[in-house]
């Protein structure tokens, strides 16, 4: 890990001091920066790159920014690996940006240079927000993605992104589900924010089996949570409402876990979830069948 | 420093926890069902307990609310609603029948579908008594049964039958009249 580490830096380096001959001489601000880096020192590299944009020449050069990005990353790299938040990846990303943006068409090198730059940014972001993603803590892993998917955008518009999404999304509705089991304050918000993230995936690929079935049990969950939350005491006129709400939702479920069964007949999860929508439909007949298909397919299972 | 191909490591955690909830919810399916089916009854036997007048001498001691026949989910059920209810000034007793004795007090008896074929039985042991005889299979009212749950339109109602009610002594409300299902609807 370290050898690849110093391996890059010296890569970035040699670009940086290469293509940086003319401004850096110009600004011996720059030189010293880049010296800090060699050094590894990260607070003065980062004091010294700042100093060196306030020279006018400097800060209207691509390559300045390009560097001042590198030396950010640098530093967060150092100092702030382990905030999710961190300043100093966020002002590299904004440096390199700058950086692309300055650049003429022809600037192919120096492109290249800070799309690798980016790109490895790019990566921190995904791997934090996988990384970091529970039950605790998802606001900010899903800022971290949506930073990672627009870099990706950004750099390598052809890439399909698409399977990075869906995983994102469905991990999301994974998390999304836990709380709403367990935080009921914040339950109908919590709800919404799940349907987004299954409708995102089923967007994307609708023939996708976790997401159709995420989205049946969605509904199912919503469904018995109405019932089994109603008080004894509730009076025969509400119980009739409930009901009808109920069945709503269980017909909701129906076409998405139909679906994935459709899409996937032998799992398990999914043979339980239709036996319990049809039981929660009071179709009793239907609930056997389900349930018998699962019984056949453990049997099946087991002989192999 | 991990490069962007290195995203797929990371990818393995998103899976565990897609994969994890996946395993939960299934856990939850075959509990929930039930248990939301017999929550339902519950709620419909509570509102039986305010909307049907018991005979004098059952108007003391605990309310017996009696499963006769295998209803697991129905016995919690009912248990959860005798911990934090009461009938009127009673307290719930919620008993598991294995068999029916002629001199044995329930208010309410739950006939499960399991016991049907001794329903005759049933009724004949505690003709008279003041006991609400409830059961869940089409055509029971005409059996014998005072209330039977039907499924109409996938939602869980009840069948009245007052003349049965009656021979029981009990006086069945208007409004609970009014809400229950005819035989063919």
């Amino acid at each position: 890990m370290i050898k690849r580490s110093k391996y890059l830096l010296l890569i970035a380096l040699f670009c940086v001091c290469g293509s940086m001959r003319i401004t850096a001489q110009k600004n011996a601000d720059f030189v010293a920066a880049l010296n800090y880096v060699n050094l590894k020192q990260a607070d003065s590299a980062r004091a010294r790159v700042d100093k060196a944009m306030r020279d006018s020449v400097v800060a209207k050069d691509a390559q300045s920014w390009y560097v001042r990005g590198f030396i950010y990353k640098f530093y967060y790299v150092n100092k702030e690996a382990d905030n999710q938040t961190s300043p100093a990846r966020a002002e590299a990303l904004r440096s390199l940006r700058k950086g692309l943006s300055m650049l003429p068409d022809t600037a192919k090198t120096l492109r290249e240079s800070i799309n690798l730059q980016m790109k490895s940014l790019a990566a921190k972001y995904h791997n934090d927000a996988a990384r970091s993603l529970d039950t605790s803590n998802y606001k900010i892993p899903v800022q971290n993605f949506a930073i990672y998917m627009d870099i990706m955008k950004q750099i390598e518009p052809g890439m399909n992104l698409k399977p990075a999404e869906i995983e994102i999304n469905l991990a999301l509705s994974a998390i999304y589900s836990s709380l709403y089991t367990a935080s009921p304050k914040t339950r109908a918000n919590i709800l919404e924010m799940n349907k987004a993230a299954l409708l995102k995936v089923l967007s994307l690929d609708p023939n996708n089996v976790s997401a159709n079935y995420n989205m049946g049990i969605l509904y199912y969950n919503q469904a018995v949570f109405l019932i089994n939350n109603s008080d004894y005491e509730t009076p025969l006129t509400s119980l009739n409402g409930i009901q009808d709400d109920q069945v709503q939702l269980f017909k909701q479920s129906l076409p998405f876990t139909e679906k994935a069964y459709q899409l996937n007949p032998k799992k398990e999860e999914t043979l339980q979830a239709l036996s319990g929508i049809y039981f929660g439909l009071n179709d009793y007949d239907k609930s056997k069948l389900f349930q018998e298909k699962l019984d056949e397919l453990r049997k099946e299972q087991k002989k192999h | 420093m991990r490069e962007p191909g290195s995203v797929l490591q990371t990818m393995r955690k998103l899976l565990f926890i897609i994969m994890g909830f996946l395993i939960l919810s299934a856990f939850q399916q075959r509990e929930d069902a039930a248990i939301m089916n017999a929550h339902v009854k519950a709620i419909f036997l509570y509102n039986f307990t305010k909307q049907i007048e018991w005979p004098s001498d059952y108007k003391s001691g605990n309310f017996v609310i009696g499963v006769y026949g295998t209803y697991v989910p129905l016995l919690n059920e009912l248990n959860k609603m005798a911990s934090t209810k009461t009938a009127g000034t009673q307290k719930f007793e919620i008993k598991e029948i294995t068999s029916i004795e002629s001199a044995a007090k329930y208010h309410i008896l739950f006939v499960s579908t399991d016991k049907m074929a001794q329903f005759g039985e049933i009724t004949s042991k505690l003709k008279g008594h003041g006991t609400l005889l409830v059961t869940e299979k089409e055509g029971m009212t005409k059996k014998g049964s005072a209330i039977n749950f039907v499924v109409v339109d996938s939602k869980i109602k009840f069948q009245l039958s007052k003349t049965n009610a009656e021979k029981q002594q009990l006086k069945v409300s208007r409004d609970l009249e009014a809400f229950a299902v005819k035989e063919n609807d």
